[in-house]
């Protein structure tokens, strides 16, 4: 015989990622998760706006990389705190993790934490970490066709930064194409361009530094 | 290879529910996917098959049942449900169009061999 049982196979992810958004919420810390494939620039992007919008709010960083310590090294040249999360060869994050990364942060004294998440355009996107808001990241050498390929990660993203726009002259990356692909999956999050040789778009680092305010 | 993480998901909720109507062998497990989850269902079905290893689930048969996005036209207006992602409307082929749903990922049932008693 059948038994109904109706539950989400997440439930127990959402349920820790809800306690984690709440505790985030109690200090005014913004939770960022920043997803894209593997050296979409994530990283680089993260060494460059660290320092950027170091006068305007405190920052930390989760580093959320597969098995090295090499990007948590390249980060904490800028000077912020930058935990290591080893996801010993798991394909993304989950809160789990992300909880045992929040302990060792001075949480008193953020404003903004970035979770650099597992190179991957598939599975982090399946998993809520207790972020507020998601950065999904294309690079122009990807292909403008890559919202529709990965139509959960760039369908649920808050924002959208296309990176390596130097090297769009480089390739056949068509920008008019890739935002209409963006605009099929999602309506409504920004679109950034960016590329490590540039500043970056004000807009987006005001996006990036607004202050949450503290639940009291 | 996050069908891991969700065949491990998969089977603590089967068996919780298996443990709250005091069944002692769970024969198959209904799960509902919605196509944007891009869940591979043979390696959920290895996932699960090793996740359930010497539990009340093993050799349970895993049903997936595949949950259809909707897609709509804004230049023909008509909708359209896809078993795939789709980039292009089927009736005018246009590539207007907005994709709603197929979200879902649930457990819906359990199928038991006994009939099953009172809750506690
Ligand atoms: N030309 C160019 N190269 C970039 C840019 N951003 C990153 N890269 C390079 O791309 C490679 C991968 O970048 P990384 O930040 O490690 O990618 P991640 O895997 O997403 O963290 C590195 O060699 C970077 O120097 C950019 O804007 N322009
Ligand atoms: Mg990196
Ligand atoms: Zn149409």
């Amino acid at each position: 015989m059948n038994i109904e049982v109706l539950r989400d196979v997440q439930e127990s992810i959402m349920a820790d990622a809800n306690e984690i958004r709440a505790s985030l919420d109690q200090r005014g810390i913004r939770m960022f998760n920043l997803m894209g494939g593997d050296g979409c620039g994530k990283t680089r992007m993260l060494e460059r706006l660290l320092p950027t919008i170091a006068e305007r709010v405190r920052c930390a960083v989760l580093e959320g990389d597969i098995t090295t310590t090499l990007d948590a090294e390249r980060i904490s040249k800028a000077n912020v705190p930058v935990i290591q999360l080893q996801t010993d060869g798991c394909c993304h994050l989950e809160p789990s993790l992300i909880r045992k990364g929040l302990d060792k942060l001075p949480l008193d004294e953020l404003d903004v934490i970035i979770v650099e998440n597992v190179g991957n355009l598939v599975c982090p996107a399946e998993f809520d970490i207790g972020e507020h808001h998601r950065i999904g990241m294309l690079s122009v050498t990807e292909g403008h066709d890559k919202p529709l390929k990965y139509p959960l990660l760039f369908g649920q993203a808050d924002a959208i930064v296309i990176s390596k726009m130097d090297l769009l002259e480089y390739t056949n990356f068509d920008l008019d194409q890739c935002t209409r692909n963006i605009r099929t999956v999602n309506k409504k999050a920004p679109i950034f361009e960016d590329s490590a040789e540039w500043h970056f778009d004000p807009s987006f680092l005001d996006w990036v530094s607004v202050k949450r305010a503290t639940c009291a | 290879m996050h069908e891991f993480s969700v065949a491990r998901s998969i089977c603590n909720i089967a068996i919780e529910e298996a443990r709250r109507h005091c069944v002692e062998r769970v024969t198959g497990i209904c799960v509902e996917v919605g196509v944007m989850r891009q869940v591979v269902p043979e390696l959920l079905r290895t996932a699960f098959d090793i996740a359930a290893k010497e539990t009340i689930l093993q050799g349970a048969k895993l049903e997936i049942h595949d949950v259809p996005v909707t897609i709509k036209c804004h230049d023909c207006g008509q909708f359209a449900a896809s078993a795939t992602l789709q980039v292009q409307c089927v009736h005018c082929g246009s590539t207007n169009i907005e994709i709603n749903g197929g979200n879902e990922l649930m457990v819906s049932s359990i199928r038991v061999a006994e009939e099953v008693g009172h809750e506690h």
